[in-house]
């Protein structure tokens, strides 16, 4: 039933599929982590319409899934606007733009936590809503919550097969071309899940070092 | 004379007719920077100002005394628009804090950017000192110097540092505020709300969250700024040595209400009111 070679076979086309795995994630992250950035701040404005709007279409994005999100940018949105994206654009959007609405989450606890003197002190100061939230708001809010944002990152990259739906190829419709070539299914499924592994892994030990970096970083 | 000195003769007596009117409308001391007119502040069912009527000239040093839940607090808040009044005026420089006029001249809440113009002539020093925790002393002092008034680095450093020589902490330039005492803190807050050059600073209780042993430096910088007279400033305190000492004139307020108001002898030796009486007996009792 299990063919070592096979195993290693695939393991190198795999592999090679890995890239676009990995690029897709962190596309799709750096999108979320801006995305949430903004509605975390429109969610604080002080037009009600602006927070009603953010806080809306924030909770609608959370609150569908993403498999049907995909396949709306993919296959309706072309029908709607004469726009066609690429199978990746598509991915990275569809997953930057799912996943910034739990990142304005983990901004929000960060911004929450800072004492309300932060904001007033700053009001006191005359300083400029921008100034304030680039020199003294984000500043202290981000770097507390990087762990938390570095393990959405993990949860981004071990979303992707969610890609595969759209004809993206990463990892996971990568081992299912595999398996309909050589008719094997266990090699294919079972390497496709020990490189999600491994990968993940070796990504929360670079987040935990970060987090350990920040520490002492603050401490001293 | 040219039509358009002419026309200049006619603003120039109209104002000076104007600034007559002014002086029987305020008396010699002429427009006060400051005035409060009919304020309140209610939160929610619970109205803390319940009409105040207030004036404070340029660099007057006014004390605000009074028990706890008085409303000392939100009056100055109010004055650094961190409070929005219920109902009432409050102006400074006789332009309305919170109100503004639209192109038709229809008065209208105050936006954004009218507060933001009305904000440079208020600071305040905050209880809790309020400090930029993640950025060095420096940088807290200087921020608003050249985010704000657009000054280059180097002259807003020159002027935090002669500002931070004044509250005698030049040599923690480079620090952060965990670095310091409460009251090396309170100095660096001081330092920054002046450097912007305000016309009126609230003080509001800048000793209470400081160890006994630490209050004085901070009062000595205080009365140190306050002779130099050009701010005026709003003292909220519970020291009331330090009232008497540094303020042209003290406020004795109760419940949302001004209960007393004149020069420091008279507030502390001739009390004409019983409240303040109570008052100022049962804060002996504490002491002796
Ligand atoms: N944001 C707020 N929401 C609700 N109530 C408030 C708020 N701020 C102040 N109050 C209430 O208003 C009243 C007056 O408060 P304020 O802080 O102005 O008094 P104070 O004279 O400064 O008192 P203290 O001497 O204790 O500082 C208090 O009863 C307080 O609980
Ligand atoms: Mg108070």
């Amino acid at each position: 039933m299990w063919s070592w070679d096979y195993a290693m076979e695939v393991s190198l086309v795999l592999l090679r599929a890995l890239p676009a795995a990995l690029l897709a994630a962190f596309s799709g992250f750096i999108i979320a982590a801006t995305v949430g950035l903004a509605i975390a701040a429109l969610v604080r404005s002080r037009f009600t319409a602006v927070r009603r709007i953010a806080s809306g279409v924030a909770h609608f994005i959370r609150s569908t899934p993403l498999l049907v999100q995909l396949f709306f940018l993919y296959y309706s949105l072309p029908m709607l606007v004469p726009v066609s994206m690429t199978a990746f654009w598509t991915g990275a959007i569809g997953l930057g733009l799912h996943y910034s609405t739990y990142m304005s989450e983990v901004y929000r606890s960060g911004i929450d936590a800072l004492p309300k003197g932060q904001w007033e002190a700053s009001t006191a100061l005359n300083l400029s809503k921008r100034r304030t939230w680039l020199s003294v708001i984000l500043p202290q809010a981000i770097p507390p919550v990087l762990p938390i944002m570095g393990n959405y990152l993990i949860v981004i990259f071990k979303e992707t097969p969610t890609l595969s739906a759209i004809t993206y190829i990463e990892l996971l419709l990568r081992a299912k071309n595999e398996a309909s070539i050589s008719y094997r299914v266990f090699e294919p499924y079972t390497i496709a899940g020990i490189i999600f592994i491994v990968v993940s892994l070796i990504m929360s030990f670079l987040v935990g070092r970060l987090e350990k970096g920040w520490r002492r970083r603050t401490s001293a | 004379m040219t039509q358009l000195a002419q026309d200049n003769e006619g603003i120039l007596e109209s104002q000076a007719v104007w600034r007559q009117g002014e002086e029987c409308l305020y008396g010699e001391k002429g427009k006060p920077l400051v005035e409060y007119r009919g304020v309140t502040k209610s939160f929610g069912d619970l109205e803390v100002i319940k009409g105040i009527d207030l004036q404070m000239h340029a660099g007057e040093k006014l004390a605000f005394i009074g028990p706890s839940g008085s409303g000392k607090t939100t009056l100055g808040r109010m004055l650094m628009t961190l409070e929005r009044p219920t109902s009432g005026s409050l102006s400074i420089d006789g332009v309305p804090l919170w109100q503004m006029q639209d192109k038709k001249g229809r008065w209208k809440p105050a936006n954004e950017a009218h507060l933001r113009a009305m904000r440079e002539k208020v600071g305040m020093v905050f209880q809790h000192f309020n400090l930029f925790p993640h950025l060095t002393v420096e940088r807290n002092v200087t921020l608003a110097l050249t985010s704000v008034l657009g000054l280059t680095r180097e002259d807003a450093g020159a002027r935090a540092e002669s500002m931070l020589e004044k509250v005698g902490l030049l040599d923690k330039l480079s620090s952060y505020p965990s670095q310091l005492s409460g009251g090396q803190k309170q100095r660096v807050a001081i330092a920054r709300a002046l450097v912007m050059r305000p016309k009126v600073v609230v003080f509001d209780e800048v000793t209470s969250a400081l160890d006994p042993e630490l209050v004085g430096e901070v009062l000595a910088v205080i009365k140190e700024i306050a002779k130099e007279g050009e701010t005026a400033m709003m003292l909220i305190t519970h020291e009331m040595d330090f009232a008497r000492e540094v303020a042209d004139r003290v406020i004795f307020g109760a419940e949302g209400l001004i209960v007393e108001e004149g020069t420091p002898e008279d507030i502390f030796e001739r009390p004409q009111s019983e409240r303040l009486r109570t008052f100022l007996n049962r804060l002996q009792e504490v002491r002796d």
